[in-house]
């Protein structure tokens, strides 16, 4: 035990300013922010996946690969421009993802065997801001930086197959894995002090894990009509830290997801999707993810898929879409809203006997997120490739 | 079902354009910027800690006679100069043996036939430093006993394993006078002392161990601070005798005898002079520091003191007045490094600078007109591996620290600091970040 000559204590006054990256400031609460595993069609058509009548490879939606008659791998890329404001202040950000790449294989005819690795929640974010350490005499000047880098993944293995002639079901299990690296870095403007003032590190590091399966199924009831549903329920998610993390191992208990959506032919040519999810972000077991978490959060989306003609090798599809979101997570409890409104089209660049071989969609979004004081607005651009007779 | 090849082809081709489309868009990501604090999970808090050296210092030790005076090629001369006496004592080398004359028909040819007929010693000293308000008068004269350049010292002639031989009279025996020449400051920065030529043939006896000269103060009271010696010999070549020229001898050895050398204060710390001393000294930081009440509200007090927690750690030193013929006449560096092996001092190994790669300059009134300065030496990396317990190459971490000059011997001037014990005692500084620990949300 030492005796103390001299103790000055001055605590880092943020001045400003401070600044964030990611796809949104809101990847900085709870889990981050949500990711939709979904492709550019879906994108275009309003976030519709289930009782989609375009076949596609989707975690955690065998069913919609039904109708993939060939081996089939598809992927899709997301660059995304936003702008926000956060009470007085406005900023830019921008970034790219890889949401989504998919493996079908069909059995038979009949049956389909799915593989997909997919982005759940983005957790790279960042602050900093500038402050001052009061040194003795001296006024150091400090930069504060906090990022956070990482993110959850699912990897889900699936099999679906048709019951009949116009209801199919399929299944998933899967598991959540992911990692996160949080660090706290504190430089020093040594230019005002004679020796060297090495910078503070603090930090850690975590690792996810969970478990996750779900079932869907889909009814034809007429020829002009899809019904779907699914659900998909997950474990409890384990954030392990590393041996030299001083960090706590976390438990979250992550809630059952619920989406329906249908698909209707309204004349040769124009389809209309429907669809809504919904999943209880509440009592998820861990009281700090809870102050974040938004409770009952419901998606609802919809689109019109109109086919003009042809183009390339096959059918040229014209897609309008609108998607209003709640947020699983928010900065603070008031929640977080994303509204979006979407255009798209899809190339087939190859095909044999009717069926695509090669095709290309692409979404354009117009989107806003609101939560608390901070309005987020961006742009996203979803690209998919999907390739079949592998 | 196959996939075409003229379709995977143009496949192919979009997919790359594409991909690299979205590429480029991944490279140029952008931070937006904002206001909030609300978003930092942890508010860390900077700040300065002083221990006095009770709490952290101990065993000091300063040992001496690293490098000796020879090794300076400059320093005073000085009869009585506050108490100080000191001499400079050359040995030239040999004389040149052959130089290039303009024979009779005017033709330059070497001529190794050269004789010797006389020649003066030059005494170049430093105007700035030497304390000298009135001409000064320094007297040269032929050292008569054996001596050895690098041992001598103000009583002892040779030093060597196995031979220590006093002078037959302190400050370089008795010796045969030579000269007298005057330093005068407004005059110039040389002396020039004339030399026969029955001594010039005596010190062109190379063999001869008790050749030299010792240039000596006449007046009291001054310092002159010499920077060369030369012998300058005039010669007669054999190709024209009619002609005379001048040759130079280098100073071979030259160094200085002086007295008395003052021993270390018991409560100083010393660092330099020639032979150089040095200060060792153990550190033990502490582990625990106590807080105020509105950090312990935050915090857990007492707050330990990692090394992850250090962010600066500087050893803060006073200075002290040092004796007038002491006083270092330009600025020094000074060094510190960690003693990696102490139990073999005064040669224990040193690790590298723990500062920057030039030390930290001492200004010389820090030790004449302004004692009480304080030096301070960076020992971040000293004392984050002492919290740890090892080094960054996982080797135990050394204890103990070295303070040396930079480049040691560097002037007989020596920089003295105020010791344990003393109200300027070494404090240690360090500069502590500390926050609660990062979690996820």
């Amino acid at each position: 035990m030492t005796r103390l000559l001299r103790f000055f204590l001055v605590p880092v006054a943020l001045l400003g300013p401070v600044a964030a990256s990611g796809q949104s400031l809101l990847s900085a609460g709870g889990l981050g922010l949500r990711v939709e595993p979904v492709d550019a069609t879906a994108r275009a058509l309003g976030g519709v996946v289930t009782g989609s009548m375009t076949p596609r490879i989707l975690p955690g939606y065998p069913t919609a690969s039904l109708d993939l008659l060939a081996p089939s791998l598809t992927f899709t890329g997301q660059p995304s421009w936003g702008d926000f404001t956060l009470e007085d202040q406005e900023g830019t950000y921008q970034g790219t993802r890889f949401p989504l790449v998919g493996f079908s294989i069909p059995v038979n005819l009949r049956s389909v065997i799915t593989l997909t690795l997919a982005s759940r929640f983005d957790q790279r974010w960042q602050v900093s801001g500038v402050g001052t350490a009061e040194l003795g005499e001296v006024t150091v000047t400090t930069d504060d930086v906090f990022e956070s880098e990482g993110g959850l993944s699912e990897l889900r293995a699936g099999y679906a197959r048709w019951l009949s002639a116009n209801v199919a079901v399929g299944a998933t299990v899967g598991l959540y894995r992911g990692k996160v690296n949080r660090t706290f870095i504190r430089q020093f403007d040594t230019a005002s002090v004679a020796n060297p003032i090495t910078a503070f590190v603090n930090g850690g590091k975590w690792t996810f894990f969970g478990p996750t399966a779900s079932v869907d199924a889909q009814w034809d009831p007429i020829r002009l009509l899809r019904v779907g549903a699914r659900i998909s329920w997950s474990g409890t998610l384990e954030a392990k830290p590393t041996i030299d993390t001083e960090g706590s191992r976390r438990e979250i208990e992550m809630p059952l997801e619920i989406s329906v959506g249908a698909t209707a032919i309204l004349t040769p040519g124009l389809d209309v999707s429907l669809g809504l999810e919904t999943a209880n972000w509440s009592e998820l077991g861990d009281p700090a993810f809870d102050e974040t978490a938004s409770g009952r959060v419901t998606s609802i989306g919809a689109g019109l898929e109109w086919t003009a003609g042809s183009f390339w090798a096959g059918e040229f599809p014209l897609r309008l879409g609108y998607r209003r979101s709640e947020l699983p997570f928010a900065l603070d409890a008031d929640g977080a809203l994303e509204t979006i409104w979407s255009a798209g089209f899809g190339v087939i660049m190859a095909q044999s006997q009717g069926f695509p071989l090669a095709t290309l969609d692409l979404a354009g979004e117009l989107g806003s997120r609101d939560s608390g004081p901070l309005d987020e607005s961006f742009r996203r651009v979803s690209l998919t490739f999907r390739i079949s007779g592998l | 079902m196959r996939l075409p090849l003229r379709g995977l082809w143009r496949l192919g081709v979009l997919c790359a354009a594409l991909v690299a489309a979205l590429v480029q868009a991944g490279c140029e990501e952008q931070t937006p910027t904002a206001v909030t604090e609300d978003l930092f999970p942890i508010a860390p808090r900077t700040v300065e800690v002083l221990f006095p050296f009770d709490d952290f210092g101990g065993a000091v030790q300063i040992v001496g006679g690293y490098g000796s005076p020879a090794e300076l090629g400059a320093g005073p001369v000085a009869t009585d100069f506050e108490g100080f006496n000191s001499r400079a004592i050359v040995r030239f080398t040999n004389y040149p043996t052959t130089a290039t004359v303009r024979d009779t028909s005017g033709v330059s040819r070497p001529d190794s036939a050269l004789t010797f007929i006389g020649g003066r010693i030059v005494v170049f000293y430093d105007t700035l430093t030497s304390q000298v308000e009135t001409p000064l008068s320094i007297s040269a004269g032929a050292t008569s006993v054996s001596w050895h350049g690098p041992t001598a010292s103000w009583d002892v002639a040779v030093d060597t394993i196995g031979n220590r031989t006093p002078w037959p009279e302190p400050g370089g025996g008795p010796v045969v006078p030579i000269g007298e020449g005057s330093a005068d400051l407004l005059q110039g920065d040389s002396i020039v002392i004339p030399v026969d030529s029955a001594q010039v043939a005596l010190w062109g006896d190379t063999l001869d161990t008790t050749r030299g000269v010792l240039i000596q103060a006449v007046d009291p009271g001054r310092r002159l601070d010499v920077e060369s010696v030369r012998l300058r010999v005039s010669a007669i070549p054999s190709l024209n005798p009619d002609t005379l020229i001048e040759v130079s001898a280098f100073a071979g050895d030259i160094t200085f005898l002086f007295d008395p050398l003052p021993d270390p204060a018991p409560d100083g710390l010393r660092i330099g002079g020639a032979p150089a001393w040095r200060t060792f000294l153990t550190i033990d930081p502490p582990r625990f520091v106590e807080a105020t009440a509105p950090i312990c509200a935050e915090l857990q007090c007492p707050i330990e003191i990692t090394a992850a927690r250090v962010n600066q750690a500087e050893l803060i030193l006073t200075s002290r007045e040092v004796p007038v013929a002491f006083q270092p006449t330009d600025t020094t560096s000074i060094d510190v490094r960690a003693v990696v092996a102490p139990q073999l001092l005064p040669k224990a190994p040193l690790g590298p600078p723990l500062g920057s790669a030039l030390g930290q300059p001492a200004p010389p009134e820090y030790f004449s007109t302004q004692p009480g300065s304080q030096l301070v030496l960076p020992v971040t990396s000293f004392v984050r591996d002492l919290l740890r317990g090892r080094t960054a190459s996982g080797e135990p971490a050394p204890d103990m620290l070295a303070l040396l000059a930079f480049f040691e011997p560097i002037s007989l001037g020596f920089q003295s600091f105020e010791g344990p014990g003393t109200p300027g005692a070494p404090v240690l500084r360090l500069v502590l970040t500390i926050s609660g620990t990062v979690e996820l949300p």
